[in-house]
């Protein structure tokens, strides 16, 4: 699938716009808050509102200059680079999935455990970045994970969640035999 | 010529065998830390003071001393191999270090940034051996407003950072710093943005943001690209190659502005490494005859920024040394040590401890030397992680991503929050919204926040002081002056 030119100024005038939008909505509820404040002196909510103030400012600045290059590119002037710019080769499924691996990478790391969400992880991730060899696939995921427990777990003691129920059971069972307890 | 005598019977001192030991065991932990993303320079100076205890004050601080040399010069490993600065400060490094390594030439731009933190390092040390009284003086003088005034100038500099849209990266900017005013506000304890959380009270970390926006961005969009990029390939094999004397000498302008940079700004408490290399970056982008060319991967634009890092470690150590006031965090670890073993660090530390002192100057001196030749094994040893196939070597990072976030508060909110940043940084790059003015605001944000309201409410809410006192107009000048400077260029290349 060929990745849509998102940079061209009539797709990305919206951009700006949402950002202003939510800069608008956090200006109003960094005013709501009553905080205390020594009498005559800036309150709590002055700097992010100043900030939120520029912002609105430079997402203005923003859409003007996406208008102006529209109606330049209306007439036929694209610029060079975009004409010379090849759109690139994507797959969002993979994106897709590889966003979802992480997610439940870190949720894994809670429920079962690091030792084996990370095992799991390697696995799916390596085989999702194209990694046909399944021996090696394996060899790799185990190879990593011992390393990173050993380092992590027993030379820096970082403690690692070791996962709910029997998965707690099954972590500390490996720790043992890899003498990491 | 009674300092060069000092300096002399400091180096005999320095060259002993513990002392020496110290340095290298000082380098080898800073570049490996400061290559881990997640392990901060700072970390491990911290992870050392314990340690510190065993030992007499002079080997401590050299070998604190390595660790904060070479932390400063191992995040650019990471950062031009991966795309994963180590540490903040070598984020502008990354910028250009990178994308030199896309077009193959990763080990040229490992070569020089360890030639030019070297050498920044080393121009510090002797700036810190014989300018150090009225160096601190200067910086003495500095109140709240100058200390704005500095941290501004970071902040203008976003202007000019390897951006094709100033509009875009002024907003990245703005975003950051609003993420940074997350948590309790500095003067009052009010809590801001934080709806209830406990964990958001202590704000928003900015290494957590940092993991997520390059490294799990990166990996998101290589995956989408499905791109196996041979020129990363060959940079594997590439040898790590120090620049020769004709390209370091090419590059003696943006050496020398860094080191300038890097020593001033180092020299003033508060500040440190990560501003001065944003500032040096952002001054190079604006003077460099090859402006237009930075953020394609500029060797200017690495030299710089790497220049001006190393060379504020000699530069903070200045008001530690000569008046008790640490430049940086990691001289602020340092001072702990001296109160450890019972030393006062101050004036009279150069009449009372002379020897101390001169032995600690020409370690520094050693320590840079020594950098060279770790940091081209370092290199090179990090560069054989790039034969190793992409998908796996993807996996792995975010692995070490997940460890790195986790470590800095053994918590998992830390861990989503970073995953959270992740899928936002593949989303930025996706819509060409420029990633690194965001990190820049998040980290430069609240100081500028803590420095102008503290100037504020001890002058009465009067604005003018920051344009009345000469050296933060001076500062505010300049910070205009960048900003301008983008918008007067563009008015002459539209006349012409």
């Amino acid at each position: 699938m060929k990745r849509d030119p998102v940079s061209e100024p009539a797709r990305a005038l919206p951009g700006p716009i949402v950002i202003a939008a939510l800069a608008i909505l956090g200006f109003v509820v960094a005013g709501r808050r009553d905080t205390y404040t020594e009498p005559g002196q800036l309150n709590a909510a002055f700097w992010p509102r100043t900030i939120f103030v520029l912002l609105i400012l430079a997402c203005m600045a923003k859409s003007w200059s996406q208008l102006s290059a529209r109606r330049i590119s209306s007439i036929g002037s694209a610029t060079i680079a975009e004409a010379e710019e090849p759109p690139a080769e994507t797959d969002p499924r993979k994106l897709w999935a590889g966003i979802a691996l992480i997610v439940g990478f870190v949720a894994g790391i809670e429920l079962i455990g690091f030792a084996l969400a990370c095992f799991l992880f390697l696995l799916g991730f390596i085989y999702l970045g194209g990694w046909r060899g399944l021996l090696s696939l394996a060899g790799f995921s185990l190879a990593g994970t011992v390393v990173m427990l050993y380092v992590f777990v027993k030379v820096v003691y970082l403690p690692l969640p070791k996962g709910l129920g029997v998965f707690e059971d099954v972590t500390v069972a490996l720790y043992r035999v890899l003498r990491i307890f | 010529m009674e300092a060069l005598v000092h300096l002399g019977a400091g180096l005999g001192q320095a060259l002993q065998p513990l002392n020496f030991l110290m340095i290298v065991a000082g380098l080898v932990i800073g570049i490996t830390a400061g290559a881990l993303p997640g392990i901060t320079m700072l970390n491990a100076i911290v992870l050392v003071l314990p340690f510190t205890y065993l030992m007499e004050i002079t080997p401590a601080l050299l070998l604190m001393g390595g660790i904060y040399c070479g932390g400063v010069f191992g995040g650019s490993i990471t950062g031009i191999l991966f795309n994963i600065p180590g540490d903040p400060m070598n984020v502008p490094t990354t910028w250009e270090g990178y994308k030199l390594n896309r077009k193959g030439q990763a080990a040229l731009a490992l070569g020089t940034a360890i030639t030019t933190s070297a050498i920044g390092g080393l121009l510090s040390a002797l700036v810190m051996t014989f300018a150090s009284p009225p160096f601190a003086r200067i910086a003495l003088a500095f109140d709240q407003a100058e200390f704005f005034a500095v941290v501004l100038l970071g902040l203008a500099s976003v202007v000019v950072i390897g951006q094709s849209s100033i509009a875009s990266a002024v907003i990245s900017l703005f975003i950051g710093m609003i993420l940074g005013t997350v948590g309790l506000d500095p003067l009052y304890g009010s809590p801001r943005f934080t709806f209830g959380t406990k964990l958001l009270e202590s704000g928003i970390d900015f290494v957590t943001v940092l993991i997520g926006l390059f490294a799990i961005g990166e990996v998101l969009e290589r995956i989408e690209l499905r791109v196996r990029d041979q020129s990363v390939a060959a940079a594997g094999r590439a040898r790590t190659q120090l620049p020769n004397v004709a390209q370091i000498w090419a590059l003696r302008g943006p050496i020398l502005r860094g080191a300038g940079i890097g020593m001033a700004i180092g020299a003033v408490p508060g500040t440190g490494a990560t501003v001065a290399s944003f500032v040096s970056y952002g001054v190079e982008r604006q003077v460099s005859k090859k402006r237009e060319q930075f953020g394609t991967g500029v060797l200017e634009g690495l030299a710089a920024p790497e220049t001006a890092a190393n060379a504020s470690t000699g530069g903070a150590m200045i008001p530690l040394l000569t008046l008790g006031i640490p430049g940086s965090g990691a001289t602020a670890v340092m001072m702990g040590a001296f109160l450890l073993h019972g030393i006062q660090p101050g004036p009279l530390l150069f009449e009372k401890q002379t020897a101390m002192v001169y032995t600690i100057f020409a370690g520094y001196l050693l320590t840079n030397l020594i950098m060279v030749g770790l940091g081209l094994l370092a290199a090179r040893a990090f560069a054989q992680l790039m034969r190793v196939p992409e998908s796996i070597m993807s996996g792995f990072i975010v692995m070490f991503c997940v460890l790195g976030a986790y470590a800095l508060r053994n918590d998992m909110a830390d861990v989503w929050i970073m995953t959270l940043f992740g899928v936002v940084g593949y989303a930025m790059r996706r819509f060409k919204l420029p990633i690194s003015p965001l990190v820049l605001g998040l980290i430069l944000g609240p100081l500028a926040e803590r420095f102008f309201r503290t100037s504020m409410a001890t002058h009465g809410n009067d604005p003018t002081l920051f344009f009345t006192r000469p050296v933060s107009g001076a500062l505010l000048a300049v910070s205009l002056a960048l900003i301008l400077w983008p918008v007067v260029q563009a008015w002459r290349t539209r006349r012409s």
